[in-house]
């Protein structure tokens, strides 16, 4: 029987005006996998990323969780559904205590944003659940800590958190290794293998020592279209990918 | 200085006893005047909720403030010379009774806001304050060609409109009533900013692509709070109404949006009791300056300037010690 996957790409275009940012893209998904999304800058991995979480409407195409056409869902239904992402540029409430960040964000999931009368910071479940994200990304310390105050490095530890306290079915991280120091990097990589097991990952990413640790599966974009698919021997092997990226690369 | 907690409770305790200065020193206008800051502060409330905490500069904020003044004077109107409204087919009485009035104000102005909401929250930055400046300003230049309720010379109340057991024409009973609503109000915004829509808004007001991302709708989350910032200020409104025994289009003019947008950064975006302070001293500047000079809206412009030069917190962060002040306020 054939492995159903968590995430498909149907077809799937986007354009702004003349330029081709996505054109005509397949693309799967599967359990317990990583699947890296590498090529050069403009190539169309974070339009990519936008569109599967709705950020960005495409064209044409579909777009399809766990068997469900979400293509014209909403950004907030899709996050409700269980696809989080990072983006590529830090983004967290920089005026908030780091653990308002993780109330904020469970609360969204549970859907009750709307609730006038309840007290958010006395809800006991959401701290106690809080800490527990806090304490994957080895952030508790920093837990009563603003935002504004945090490194780059604990900026991007807190967004994985934000991303897992989703409850995720797939995960959708667009450079999340960019601007972290050796050691912070090392962390993340370990974390991710952790993670997948919880919910697949996309993954973009440029230092291509990380992809190669993590990635499960490589597909790389050009110009808007998928040029190759397959594990770190092939796509190393594979001379397109040779001529417009990994040759750059040395 | 001292904490944010005490200075609170003192402006309550201080608030509370006016009328009692009044009564020592003999002038009982003091209390009328003071009725007159706490109403603003009420309204300044409304606006605070969606400008200090939600980033949303609504700019047509009168006309939520007139629409509860003038809901007030029509059914008073009505009341007095017992012809009933006319909407369409259907016909209402007028009433006298505050208890209604406020309902019917608070019904009226959250509709509105729905209304003015719904359009208005389609834009951002400039384009919002425009378009809600050009709603307000449309109710204005209505309220102008409408003679039936005065026209440019407004609508007079012979009386304050009623509350059982209650002299509602007696300054200090009248400021009471007023000085309870703001309390109600304080409770109701503390609630809400304590709130999972609170925080959702003082998270959108800062980045809308972070709250979508843990399934938030912000569009939705800032019309909530923008019906209930409208509601509040409609509520001051009435009570405007109410003090003056007066309503006129004066109160639905871009200055009288103005006016409480300055109380409130004058007192303290982001401060709870922020645009209490600013009503105070707008409103003590008012008497102060306009004593000395008819320009007194010069010199009061002069303080705004350097208030938003040098104190962005507004009077509320000269008096107070809070180490996120900064952070806040960026």
């Amino acid at each position: 029987m054939m492995k159903k996957p968590v995430l498909k790409i149907d077809k799937l275009s986007k354009s702004f005006g003349a330029i081709k940012a996505n054109d005509n893209l397949n693309l799967n998904l599967f359990k317990n996998e990583i699947h890296a999304l590498i090529g050069p800058n403009g190539s169309g991995k974070s339009t990519l990323v936008k569109q599967i979480s709705g950020f960005l409407k495409q064209d044409s195409g579909q777009i399809y969780l766990e068997e469900i056409d979400i293509s014209n869902y909403s950004a907030e239904h899709r996050s409700r559904m269980g696809i989080a992402r990072s983006f590529q540029i830090s983004s967290v409430i920089n005026s908030f205590k780091v653990i308002d960040n993780l109330r904020l964000s469970l609360m969204g999931r549970d859907g009750g944003y709307l609730n006038l009368f309840s007290n958010i910071y006395r809800n006991k479940d959401y701290s106690d659940e809080a800490f527990d994200l806090l304490r994957i990304v080895d952030l508790t310390n920093k837990a009563n800590d603003l935002v504004s105050t945090l490194s780059h490095g604990d900026k991007r530890k807190l967004e994985i958190s934000l991303a897992l306290s989703m409850n995720p079915k797939l995960l959708l991280f667009d450079e999340p290794m960019a601007g972290l120091d050796k050691t912070s990097s090392q962390l993340m990589i370990d974390l991710f293998k952790k993670l997948k097991v919880k919910a697949p990952i996309l993954l973009i990413e440029h230092d291509m020592e990380s992809v190669f640790a993590l990635a499960d599966r490589i597909s790389v974009l050009d110009y808007g279209s998928l040029i190759a698919s397959g594990n770190e021997k092939e796509i190393k092997s594979n001379a397109k990918v040779q001529e417009v990226y990994l040759g750059d690369e040395n | 200085m001292m904490s944010e907690k005490k200075l609170n409770f003192l402006i309550l305790i201080f608030l509370f006893l006016v009328p009692l200065f009044s009564i020592l020193l003999n002038d009982i206008y003091i209390t009328t005047l003071f009725s007159k800051i706490v109403i603003l502060a009420i309204a300044g409330i409304g606006l605070n909720l969606i400008l200090g905490y939600g980033g949303m500069v609504s700019f047509g904020h009168a006309a939520f403030f007139g629409l509860g003044g003038y809901i007030t004077g029509i059914l008073a109107f009505h009341f007095n010379n017992y012809e009933p409204i006319q909407i369409l087919v259907f016909e209402f009485e007028g009433t006298n009774q505050l208890l209604f009035v406020w309902i019917f104000s608070l019904i009226f102005s959250s509709l509105l806001a729905l209304f003015i909401g719904y359009f208005s929250l389609r834009t951002t930055g400039v384009y919002f304050i425009m378009i809600t400046l050009a709603f307000a300003q449309m109710l204005y230049y209505f309220s102008i060609s409408w003679p039936t309720y005065g026209g440019e010379d407004g609508l007079s109340l012979s009386l304050r409109n009623q509350i059982p057991f209650l002299n509602t024409m007696d300054p200090i009973t009248f400021f009471y009533i007023c000085y309870v609503w703001l309390i109600i109000a304080i409770i109701f915004v503390k609630f809400i900013l304590n709130s999972p829509l609170g925080i959702s808004l003082k998270a959108s007001k800062e980045n809308d692509d972070r709250v979508r991302s843990v399934g938030i709708n912000p569009k939705k989350v800032k019309l909530i709070s923008f019906i209930i910032s409208g509601a509040i200020t409609g509520l001051a409104g009435s009570l405007y109404a109410d003090l003056n025994r007066f309503v006129s289009p004066t109160i639905l003019s871009w200055q009288m949006s103005g006016e409480i947008m300055i109380l409130v950064i004058l007192g303290g975006m982001f401060r709870l009791y922020g645009p209490i302070l600013g009503a105070f001293f707008y409103i003590i500047l008012e008497q102060f300056l306009g004593g000395i000079t008819e320009n007194w809206q010069f010199w009061l412009g002069l303080i705004i300037l350097l208030e938003v030069l040098y104190a962005k917190a507004g009077i509320m962060s000269f008096l107070i010690k809070d180490k996120y002040d900064e952070k806040t306020s960026s």
